[in-house]
């Protein structure tokens, strides 16, 4: 029992590494454009991304995500994204939005004199965007971003309420048969992913421990 | 000709006016001392001329060439300041050196990054050419070391290093010393006082009063935002004129 | 079901409002067509379907699911009605069975969409995520006021499952008060313990319901009578369980969308399918032919 469980699971599994990553990969540099915008010199632009930034992180992911799946069909009678698009989109912007946050705490706390040393040695922004601040924007920003990735491994299971079916899905169907231990089985999964995220992140700590 | 020449420099923060009708020059090869107590505009007036703040009247002209007008917003092209910068050189009171960089890349990394953008310049010779001030500033063993691993003395003379890699007209000091421990500060003091042996034209704000009679061709004290007195340090440090610099001047009598 | 959904609705609705209204704001609210926002914000379940279905009306529904060529069809893991046979990836059962039956006498592929969230049917209907709700419904009044639903195909009740150990005692409706139960949120035997005013724990699904007996969280649990038949007994996963009290008699039918001509397009079919053997012959497959209505 326990290997076609396993193998169920794993296809459930597929599903929630694939919102995972698609969720890194777009959320991480939106993030970084969110966050240029709540810094903006020019105001409306700043209060309109941080009116934008509270609203998404202060309401839940799961109302984001039936919005964003039901919310084109309801209010305009619009054809609706494919389900896993819908909860993919959701994803993106909510976690955008809280990276957007720890991008600038990250980019804040990097102290003023480094701007202008790399401004006094002739550096453009760019220059010292990428050559000087970034680093330590990283430096500052891994454990805070670390804590969200293992959020997300989490929230995506949130996505069963549209349909996308994913690992706790996959578990809780199991239940329907009268098995109840691989619903708790898929906790196992769950942990195996934020291990291996926790032991990525510790690396990538030490490896930035060279300087201060 | 003289290599630097300010003509009525003013600056406000929204109402608070910090400098006043600044105007002074300087000539080649020689080095200005600028005294006052803090708050009195000294630092204020080194960040105008590396373009970290921007006056609201005056000029600046660099061997006879205004690189900034306030009344000319052609002189304040943003992507022209850039290259205005490079005429001068800045070393700041807190270093500022970047922790993610050895001693020698924090020399070499904004002049590599010119000659990436410019051509010319191979890799080695900027490295050679780091290795070499370095050498200059006693810190030959320190070059692979990263900023938390020297002292503050150590790091102030980095910072000096890398702000004479880019070859500045004139290198300005925002009080160099006032960061470091008392007796990490004659080491920093002693390299000063060699480039000024060099030639080399300097700006050094400081409150170290024997060095800058020492080693200034020329001082200028400033209060509230005014130049009150300036001339050759045995005028104005040891004859002064004016009763404010007297008064500034008598507390640091017992240094 | 309805407590929580028009909750739901509620929130949906006023986010949805901000939304629009960000919207007109920033595209100008030209476009008159566009589901206007005294629509969309009638906080009533059953208005806002109903809103949408007048659109519907307009065009044939079965016009639109025949020009996509597939019938969506929303349902749950809902033994003998929709499930799979464990290794398959193939829905079966009498619904999912009589479901491919009814897309190919329309000339359309059929899908299956298992739902997470039954609560979710009628707006998954209503923006088409899904073309029809086929999936052992049963016709409440909450249900019709949502949805276009078909003649009743087949006969169900609530009934109560209890350990089979305790069986004795609770034969009768009024030895139920003060028990512990469980049942699914919005569900039929929901309502049925409300008009008897028994409170109970509310679940997202019956096999929750079910689950909770079994692992002594609860003590009892209201699901279908059909279910129960299939689910709970000897030589199924619950063997030490067992149902007692039938609470009422109730019809299943399918849904569709509101104003549908799907659906006397469903009603002529399974009249025919009836009339040709093809009905019973299904349910006899699945062990409901008991349930099914003449017809």
């Amino acid at each position: 029992m326990l290997i076609p469980v396993t193998l169920s699971l794993l296809e459930g599994m597929g599903t929630t590494l694939k919102l995972f990553f698609l969720t890194l990969l777009f959320a991480l540099p939106l993030g970084l454009v969110i966050s240029f915008g709540s810094m903006s010199r020019f105001a409306p632009l700043r209060w309109l991304i941080q009116t934008v930034v509270w609203i998404i992180r202060g309401s839940p992911l799961m109302i984001q995500i039936l919005i964003i799946f039901y919310g084109p069909g309801l209010l305009f009678g619009l054809p609706l994204l494919p389900r896993f698009t819908a909860a993919l989109v959701a994803f993106v912007v909510n976690y955008a939005c809280y990276f957007s946050e720890i991008y600038r705490g990250g980019i804040q706390s990097v102290p003023r004199g480094q701007y202008e040393a790399g401004q006094v040695l002739g550096m453009t922004k760019p220059q010292i965007f990428f050559k000087v601040t970034l680093l330590q924007v990283i430096k500052r920003i891994v454990p805070p971003m670390g804590n969200e990735f293992i959020t997300l491994v989490k929230d995506t299971s949130l996505v069963r309420v549209i349909s996308v079916y994913e690992l706790i899905w996959m578990g809780e169907s199991y239940i329907k048969k009268g098995l109840i231990w691989p619903l708790f089985y898929t906790a196992v999964f769950y942990l195996i992913l934020s291990g291996i995220l926790t032991i990525l992140l510790n690396q990538m700590e030490k490896k930035l421990d060279y300087f201060q | 000709m003289s290599i630097l020449e300010v003509n009525h420099i003013e600056k406000h923060f929204g109402a608070t006016r910090v400098l006043t009708d600044i105007s002074f020059s300087l000539e080649q090869g020689q080095a200005l001392s600028i005294i006052g107590s803090s708050g009195s505009g000294k630092t204020t007036l080194l960040r105008c001329l590396n373009f970290l703040e921007r006056p609201d009247h005056g000029s600046i002209a660099v061997k006879g060439n205004v690189i900034f007008d306030a009344n000319d917003p052609k002189t304040q092209l943003e992507s022209e300041i850039r290259k205005k910068r490079l005429h001068f050189g800045l070393v700041f009171q807190n270093f500022n050196l970047f922790p993610q960089y050895t001693a020698l890349q924090n020399v070499t990394l904004a002049r590599e990054l010119l000659a990436k953008e410019r051509g010319g310049e191979s890799k080695e010779s900027i490295q050679q050419a780091g290795e070499e001030l370095l050498v200059r500033m006693g810190l030959a063993d320190r070059a692979g070391h990263f900023p938390h691993q020297l002292s503050g003395g150590q790091q102030q003379r980095v910072a000096i290093a890398r702000a004479l890699a880019l070859h500045p007209d004139i290198l300005c000091f925002d009080e160099p010393t006032s960061a470091l421990d008392p007796e990490l500060t004659g080491e920093v003091l002693r390299v000063i006082r060699s480039l000024a042996e060099q030639k080399t034209t300097m700006i050094i704000v400081t409150h170290e009063m024997a060095f800058a009679r020492d080693v200034a061709d020329q001082v200028i004290f400033m209060d509230s935002g005014v130049i009150v007195e300036q001339g050759a340090p045995g005028d104005v440090i040891d004859h002064p004129k004016e009763e404010r610099t007297k008064q500034f001047l008598s507390r640091y009598a017992n240094d | 079901m309805m407590k929580r959904s028009s909750k739901l609705w509620a929130l949906l609705l006023a986010l949805a409002m901000v939304l629009s209204l960000a919207a007109c704001g920033g595209n100008g609210s030209s476009d008159g067509k566009d589901a206007p926002p005294a629509d969309s914000g009638t906080p009533a379940d059953t208005g806002a379907s109903s809103e949408g279905s007048d659109q519907e009306a307009t065009d044939s529904d079965l016009a639109y699911v025949q020009g996509k060529g597939t019938l969506i069809v929303g349902m749950t893991d809902f033994a003998p009605m929709d499930y799979k046979d464990s290794g398959s990836d193939e829905w079966i059962g009498f619904d999912a069975d009589m479901a491919k039956a009814f897309a190919e006498s329309l000339g359309v592929k059929v899908e299956f969409l298992e739902l997470a969230d039954w609560d979710a049917k009628s707006m998954e209907l209503d923006t088409k995520a899904i073309d029809v709700v086929w999936n052992g419904m049963t016709l409440t009044d909450d249900v019709k006021a949502l949805m276009s639903t078909s003649e009743p195909y087949c006969l169900n009740g609530q009934v109560v499952v209890v350990p089979a150990a305790k069986a004795d005692q609770y034969q009768t409706v009024e030895s139920l008060s003060g028990l512990a139960f469980a049942v699914e949120n919005g569900s039929a035997g929901a309502e049925q313990l409300d008009a008897l005013g028994i409170s109970y724990t509310a679940m997202q699904n019956q096999a929750a319901a079910v689950m909770e007996v079994a692992s002594g969280a609860s003590e009892a649990a209201v699901i279908d009578l059909l279910m129960a038949g299939a689910m709970i007994g000897e030589g199924t996963s619950y063997p030490d369980l067992t149902y007692t009290v039938q609470l009422n008699d109730e019809e299943y039918g399918v849904g569709f969308r509101k104003g549908s001509d799907l659906t006397d397009a469903f009603n002529a079919f399974w009249k025919e399918a009836y009339a040709a053997g093809t009905v019973m012959e299904v349910a006899t497959t699945y062990g409901v032919q008991e349930s099914v209505i003449e017809q």
